[in-house]
């Protein structure tokens, strides 16, 4: 079976975001894979370990600096990957899915996983679109999966409850929290990573035309400082803070 | 650049329903009083489509918000499927040119934005929590590295589709004087298959649509203290949500999750409690109006975003809050 693994590499969750002038500062900050991409990987691995064989390819789509990001999840047991260079301000899903749908398009995967969103920009798109640009059906933000016979049958979580979707293969499936965490690459996936095959492309190597943005971040902020708050201490406290919620903040 | 349709001026704003179970949910009364004010800036009117299967009740309902109400009505549209709404949607999208879709940032609605805005090729901002009208251009103000920076996000599309965050922007008045059509829609393949659907405590309050949310962390000590959370959840009317470091540990399902692998809340009040406040949990809580911490650590990071902060034992101070709150709710 071909996996196919989008794969985002953008400020890790820890990291402190700078805006100068209503521009994002993040020359100087930790990356790290997307989190929900990382459950994709282990998502595909567990795949992988219960059909005895196949193969992950990844895919990430960004600067230079995102061949880090293969190498980590190559570390983790993917096989092979492809860099599709870009630059890191390209925000447009217009201009990011088709670049994206020629590449898996000349690998012809049996199923995509892609983190549901990434954690940088939190849009919660890519998957999706690039699904629709290849004409494949797909399912969205899902927790447990397996694949059974041509077909992955999906479970995500609804409002109250849960959803148990099959779909047909070749599809693409957005990845939401998994029940096992991701796995932590050994010393040896890490060394083997390094012989792992990284092919590079572009939209101009594809000889794809992109259209005009259709969207555009024109300014960044960070939210208003909150107020310090008050603070108590010892469960005698409880009362005040009922009573302060009732009369001064005015909540209930 | 992209031509608009400059002769045929797009003004109306098209709000997507959602409903479960033959209920309306809450966000779309909070999307059509976005829309109206979009509408104000525009100088069009609201519209609401509503697709379902034996649902004329729900177009009923939502027309009392003073809006012109487009009914599908077929079997294949009883449960939400991005095919089966986007078959029903495109053909009165493309013949009535919209200047903007709304729908909730809600699992239903973020599903379909991605995949209408890619079918009709107009820009999605999703997750909105403000926005703006300039010279005929939408510009969308949305939270992004988990709340750390907020943006502002020009669509340049006609229409264009926003995704609202919930509990954000205040539900729309019964104004009155709204109408219902029935259209007519042909649905083919699905393209994926509901095999099921199973519905857990039913009547719960959902989290992400709770205007209270009392959540716990490792700080409850053990899984069957999980109770007194819920108790305290209860009392209020509101959800119960856990830190992960208790979903991962088992204590609870990860439907209650509140975090940046979980879920994304906008409460009027959060009360966090044994929890100790690490920045991917805040990614998830942090635009709640008042949060209120209980926790035995002084130093706990979630006290730098606490209202009204308790340093004491989860213990001994929740019981205390959940018969404090029981008299104050009480009926008189």
């Amino acid at each position: 079976m071909k996996i196919a693994l989008l794969v985002k590499y953008c400020p890790d969750s820890e990291a402190q975001i700078d805006v100068e002038d209503g521009k994002l500062q993040t020359s100087g900050v930790k990356y790290s894979v997307s989190p929900y991409d990382e459950y994709g990987c282990e998502a595909a691995l567990q795949i992988l370990e219960k059909k005895g064989d196949g193969e992950i390819i990844l895919f990430s789509l960004g600067p230079e600096k995102n061949n880090k990001g293969l190498k980590d999840e190559l570390a983790r047991g993917a096989h092979r990957a492809i860099h599709i260079s870009s630059p890191e301000e390209e925000t447009c899903i217009a201009r990011i899915a088709p670049q994206i749908a020629a590449v898996l398009k000349e690998e012809n995967p049996d199923v995509i996983f892609c983190g549901w969103k990434g954690i940088d920009f939190d849009c919660g798109i890519t998957g999706t679109a690039v699904a629709e640009v290849m004409g494949l059906p797909h399912v969205a933000m899902v927790n447990e999966l397996e694949a059974v016979d041509g077909k992955i049958i999906c479970h995500r979580q609804v409002d109250g409850g849960e959803e148990v979707i099959e779909v047909t293969l070749p599809a693409v499936i957005t990845i939401g929290k998994g029940k096992k965490e991701p796995r932590y690459p050994s010393l040896k996936g890490i060394m083997a990573a390094k012989k792992k095959p990284i092919g590079e492309k572009s939209a101009e190597s594809l000889g794809l035309k992109l259209p005009d943005a259709k969207s555009k971040y024109v300014h960044f902020e960070k939210p208003p400082a909150k107020q310090a708050g008050k603070k108590f201490e010892g469960p005698e406290a409880v009362a005040e803070v009922v009573r302060l919620l009732h009369e001064e903040a005015k909540i209930l | 650049m992209e031509k608009y349709k400059e002769y045929k001026m797009a003004n109306d704003i098209l709000v997507v329903a959602e409903h479960r179970g033959g209920e309306l949910k809450k966000i779309t009364s909070e999307c059509i009083g976005a829309a109206k004010k979009l509408a104000e800036s525009f100088g069009g009117e609201v519209h609401a489509a509503v697709a379902g299967n034996g649902t004329s009740g729900i177009a009923e309902e939502i027309s009392k918000y003073g809006v012109k109400v487009t009914y599908f009505n077929d079997p294949k549209l009883a449960d939400y499927t991005y095919e089966g709404y986007c078959q029903a949607l495109v053909p009165i999208i493309k013949e009535r040119d919209y200047a903007v879709i709304v729908m909730g940032a809600t699992p239903t609605g973020r599903d379909l934005s991605a995949t209408l805005g890619a079918r009709i090729g107009a820009a999605v901002g999703t997750d909105c929590t403000g926005f703006s009208v300039d010279g005929g251009k939408l510009v969308v103000t949305r939270p992004i590295y988990a709340g750390k920076v907020v943006s502002k996000m020009e669509l340049l599309t006609r229409p264009a589709i926003m995704t609202i965050r919930p509990n954000t922007f205040a539900p729309a008045d019964e104004s009155g004087g709204g109408s219902v059509e029935t259209a007519a829609c042909t649905i083919g393949d699905l393209g994926v298959v509901i095999r099921e659907v199973v519905q857990k405590a039913a009547g719960k309050v959902e989290l992400t649509e709770a205007d209270i949310v009392v959540s716990g962390g490792r700080g409850i000590k053990e899984p069957g203290n999980y109770k007194m959370i819920e108790d305290l959840a209860e009392v209020l009317g509101g959800a119960a949500g856990a830190s992960r470091a208790i979903v991962d540990a088992g204590w609870v399902d990860h439907s209650h999750q509140v975090g940046q692998t979980g879920k994304t809340v906008s409460p009027k009040l959060y009360i966090a409690i044994g929890i100790s406040g690490a920045i991917q949990h805040l990614a998830g809580m942090s635009s709640s109006k008042v949060i209120v911490a209980i926790n035995n650590n002084p130093d706990a990071a979630i006290f730098k975003v606490a209202d009204y902060g308790i340093v004491a034992d989860a213990l001994v101070a929740v019981p205390m809050m959940t018969e404090e709150f029981r008299k104050l709710l009480a009926p008189v």
